[in-house]
């Protein structure tokens, strides 16, 4: 009685994460071939450089360039070096030190000549006076403010009350912005007839390469199969995963590592809010939220070449943090806006990428982490025959490694950043490798990060950076 | 009913068919590499061997020998080099390139691409002999035709048409302005602003017409930015569009006048637009017209437009005080002096900011009258403008130092006071501490001596009497002892 009961049970599960398969691979195809044709055709189109002409013109508008940084002193510098090195008409870059206990501030003070002065601060959103300003006459576009450490959503806030521009964008501390990128990131905001309120760009990783004055100046692949394998799955969730969505007009996430926003959109909708751990997904969808109940014309982009390069991981232990984050924030954001999921009044964005959001990547690692389990063990009490149990590993491993080379297919027709033969024979070899164990691992870690949120854990687990490199150092 | 053999032949089918896809890619990622990388070889021996004739051919000499030897180039990496060589000179020699384009075929290669083979030779024609250009066919499947996928080729060849030499490049991107697609309607508009061809003027002016009232192809920032390109001449072509019904069409002609001024600043403004503005435009309904009529009186004779600025820097809208502040930054507006004086007691933090920076625009003659403003005012807001303004531009090392001469001016110390009183600190706090010159430390810390102090000051006494210079340090220590009776509290937590 008990094996039959076990055994309907199994059967039920192995049906559930069959069916989760099925529709998971057929979104992602779906989306790899949306992406296939707008990344292709963008990439045709961007050797006309368009972004050029925004660097001279009169109404390309100011952008502030917000950096909220907790314990980065080792990455600080250059980060704030590849934003002075901008290739853009009018900026201003604030660092926003939340309350850090390393010498993040004492580090930018020694390097850019800085010295603390008592600004006026104006408050459109709430956050409480600022502990100090530190400031250099004659590099006037660079702004540093020490606020009580309240998390990054508060010092993003915060720095929005000192942006003077229409216009911010969110940089993590830790990332090295190429000096056209927010030209490129500007482009279709310029270029477009309606309100363009986010625009977001591509993070690569930039472990292994070599960082000298701000710059990435050679791309190269790092040594750790970790990295690699992270390298490829950023590859897959830039170039396939984003793109698809902007091109249906469905965006919902965009990276906060590199993401252009319009300010007041933003102050409207009450900023940045500590409701998640991943705010930079919840201020997208309270956004959307803000501007659909104001009925305002607008759209959110994504762009395949405007480059930011931030560090990876290089442990498992901060991979885990990091991805169990990252589910957390996406499972919150999910839930707490629920009420979009099939809501024709959000467009595409509601009855498309809000439930392949909800119901795929959120909530979806949980079958795949029960899948992972269950199938070996349905083979072993012998629920499934072996012939079956093998073709449906091969199947799986071989449909993640398609949509991994995908990708990789997809880095080679836009604005390729590897160049040597070496990397393209890597990237494919770790595309097949990413499928056999990494994929697996990390599915647990998003699985753990669902599973903290339904038992009311919520706390930010900070993932520790080694830097991008001393000069003339690998990163 | 599948039986358990057909779904495993069906799973075996698909894991056949996912792998030799999987192949696939990964096939082409290598041959494509490999393709690549053998163009670019290709492409940079042909860069080597035909340099030395591109340079002949547009710098005109042995011009027939160059030609004949430029087109023995027929592969794709051979015929990319030549023409990339040849739009490398397009900058300095825009006509000789792009006769040498033509020549090459080139132009006609890209005309065809974007027009289609018949209408290209009519343009070509039309071009090159002046024969009448025909009308346009009515073109059929418009919807295809503006998708991307159709689209994006058309819009490379208008983007490299249009950076031909003015007279060669106009009619087909005047045909190009009929293409339905945005794409290529955008590297159009670039282009025809770049070329600042003045009778495209009128063409613009109406797109960006109907940008602003309808769902149009081209945003009207690209449309803005071509016509910013223009000079002051073709203000005669703007004058009618001064007084269109459209509100925001109004805004956006005097907002583009007034770019056009700024970097045209050697155009004379014609007396009929400058009464236009004066009259009119700076007495709009619309604020957002006012605004900007404020800016672009700045590049008017100050005779006619003082009066009506000084109207604007009374108007009820921030937004035109504002813009009225920012024009008498120009020097022929000394005569509205104590107007902009008036503005910094504003009740508007963001004209409050522009007025200050207008007075300190005037190098040291402003900085004296902003001082003066300082020590004058009660009102909290401008002493904080102007204190923020101190801060930020640098001037307070100038007033530092001047608390050294030997008769130190006495504004100079009562600006610190001031300074002090307001909680600006911060800077006086370092200096007392750390400037290179023991007078102005010594002066600094006399004048903070005499003011009420508060929890503040304490850190920078205790470090000052630990390590302070000779003359500061018994007087820091004997100030922080009778701090020290009154700021208890303060002390044991160490608050700064």
């Amino acid at each position: 009685m008990l094996q039959h009961v076990f055994s309907v049970i199994l059967e039920y599960a192995n049906s559930v994460v069959l069916f989760y398969f099925i529709a998971a691979n057929v979104c992602y195809t779906v989306l790899m071939i949306v992406s296939l044709y707008s990344v292709s055709l963008h990439s045709r189109y961007a050797v006309n450089k368009t972004h050029v002409d925004l660097q001279d013109s009169p109404v390309t508008p100011p952008v502030a360039l917000i950096v909220p940084a907790y314990n980065e002193a080792e990455a600080i510098v250059q980060t704030v070096l590849s934003l002075l090195a901008l290739n853009y008409p009018e900026k201003e870059i604030i660092v926003v030190d939340d309350g850090s206990e390393d010498d993040t501030v004492a580090r930018l003070i020694a390097r850019f000549g800085l010295r603390k002065m008592d600004f006026i601060y104006r408050e459109s959103l709430p956050t409480g006076e600022p502990r100090a300003f530190y400031f250099n006459p004659e590099r006037p576009e660079l702004l540093v403010m020490a606020v009580e450490h309240s998390g990054k959503s508060h010092a993003l806030n915060s720095g929005i009350n000192m942006a003077r521009s229409p216009y911010f964008c969110t940089v993590d501390a830790d990332c090295i912005i190429e000096r056209d990128a927010l030209l490129r990131l500007m482009a279709p905001v310029v270029q477009s007839g309606v309100n363009t309120v986010v625009s977001g760009g591509i993070v690569r990783i930039a472990n292994g390469c070599t960082v000298e004055g701000g710059r990435i100046t050679r791309v190269d692949l790092p040594k750790r199969w970790l990295e690699r394998c992270q390298i490829v799955e950023y590859i897959r969730t830039f170039l396939f995963g984003r793109p698809g969505w902007s091109a249906l007009n469905a965006s919902f996430i965009t990276s906060g590592a590199f993401c252009l926003l319009h300010k007041a959109s933003v102050i409207g909708a009450g900023g940045f809010t500590a409701h998640t751990v991943t705010e930079d997904i919840d201020i997208i969808a309270n956004l959307r939220r803000y501007l659909v109940a104001n009925r305002y014309s607008f759209r959110m982009v994504f762009t395949t070449d405007p480059i930011c390069w931030t560090e990876a991981p290089r442990s498992l232990n901060m991979l885990a943090r990091q991805r169990r984050r990252w589910q957390l924030g996406l499972a919150q954001t999910v839930i707490k806006n629920h009420d979009m999921i099939f809501s024709p009044k959000y467009g595409m964005t509601g009855m498309l990428s809000m439930p392949f959001h909800a119901y795929i990547e959120a909530m979806g690692c949980l079958v795949e982490a029960l899948g992972t389990f269950l199938i070996p063990l349905s083979f072993l009490v012998g629920a499934v025959p072996l012939p079956t149990f093998l073709l449906f590993l091969m199947l799986a491993v071989g449909y993640g490694t398609l949509l991994s080379i995908g990708s990789v297919v997809l880095e080679e027709i836009t604005i390729g950043r590897y160049p040597k033969l070496r990397h393209a024979a890597l990237l494919l070899l770790y595309a097949v490798v990413e499928n056999l164990g990494y994929r697996q691992i990390v599915t647990l870690f998003r699985a753990h990060g669902v599973l903290q949120y339904f038992f009311g854990r919520r706390r930010w687990e900070a993932v520790v950076h080694k830097g991008l490199a001393a000069e003339g150092q690998s990163a | 009913m599948i039986n358990s053999r057909d779904l495993l032949q069906v799973i075996l089918w698909l894991v056949w068919v996912v792998f030799l896809i999987d192949l696939v890619l990964a096939l082409f990622v290598f041959v494509r590499r490999f393709a690549r990388g053998r163009f670019f070889k290709a492409k940079d021996a042909a860069c080597d061997k035909y340099r030395s004739a591109v340079d002949a051919l547009v710098q005109g000499k042995s011009s027939t020998t160059a030609l004949e030897t430029l087109r023995q180039g027929r592969s794709r990496p051979e015929r990319d080099a030549i023409c990339e060589l040849i739009l490398a000179w397009l900058p300095d020699a825009r006509e000789s390139a792009t006769a040498a384009l033509m020549h090459l075929g080139y132009l006609s290669d890209w005309a065809r691409t974007a027009f289609g083979r018949r209408r290209a030779r009519q343009l070509y024609d039309h071009m090159s002999s002046g024969v009448a250009l025909p009308p346009a066919s009515p073109r059929r499947l418009m919807g295809l035709r503006r998708r991307a996928l159709f689209a994006v080729p058309r819009a490379t060849a208008v983007a490299r048409l249009a950076r031909l030499a003015p007279a060669t490049a106009r009619p087909f991107m005047m045909e190009a302005l009929g293409d339905p697609s945005p794409l290529v309607a955008r590297v159009n508009v670039i282009g025809l602003g770049r070329n600042r061809h003045p009778d495209v003027v009128p063409i613009l002016l109406q797109e960006l017409n109907v940008a602003v009232t309808d769902d149009a192809r081209i945003s009207i920032r690209t449309l803005k930015t071509a016509l910013a390109r223009y000079s002051v001449e073709s203000f005669v072509d703007f004058l009618p569009y001064l007084s269109a019904p459209n509100a925001r069409m109004r805004f956006l002609v005097v907002d583009t006048m007034r770019e056009i001024c700024a970097r045209d600043t050697a155009g004379q403004i014609p007396d009929s637009i400058s009464q236009q503005v004066i009259d009119h435009s700076t007495r709009d309904e619309s604020p957002d017209v006012r605004a900007r009529a404020a800016q672009l009186l700045r590049y008017l004779p100050a005779s006619g437009a003082a009066g009506a600025l000084s109207r604007l820097l009374r108007d009820e809208n921030e937004f035109v005080r504002l813009h009225a502040v920012r024009a008498c930054m120009a020097s022929q507006f000394a005569c509205l002096k104590n107007e902009l004086l008036r503005c910094i007691t504003d009740r508007r933090w963001r004209v409050r900011e522009a007025a200050v920076e207008a007075i300190a625009s005037a190098g040291d003659t402003g900085l004296d009258q902003l001082a003066e403003q300082f020590l004058a005012t009660n009102d909290r807001y401008a002493s904080e403008q102007i204190a923020e303004h101190l801060q930020r531009s640098g001037a307070m090392d100038a007033l530092l130092a001047s608390l050294a001469a030997d008769s130190p001016s006495r504004s100079g110390g009562e600006v610190c006071r001031k300074l002090h009183r307001l909680g600006k600190v911060s800077l006086l706090f370092e200096a007392v501490e750390n400037h290179s010159d023991p007078r102005v430390r010594e002066r600094l810390f006399e004048l903070l001596a005499g003011e009420p102090l508060g929890a503040a000051f304490v850190p920078v006494l205790k470090r000052l009497s630990v390590r302070g210079d000779d003359l500061l340090k018994p007087r820091a220590a004997s100030l922080l002892a009778r701090l020290t009776l009154v700021l208890q509290p303060a002390i044991a937590e160490g608050r700064d």
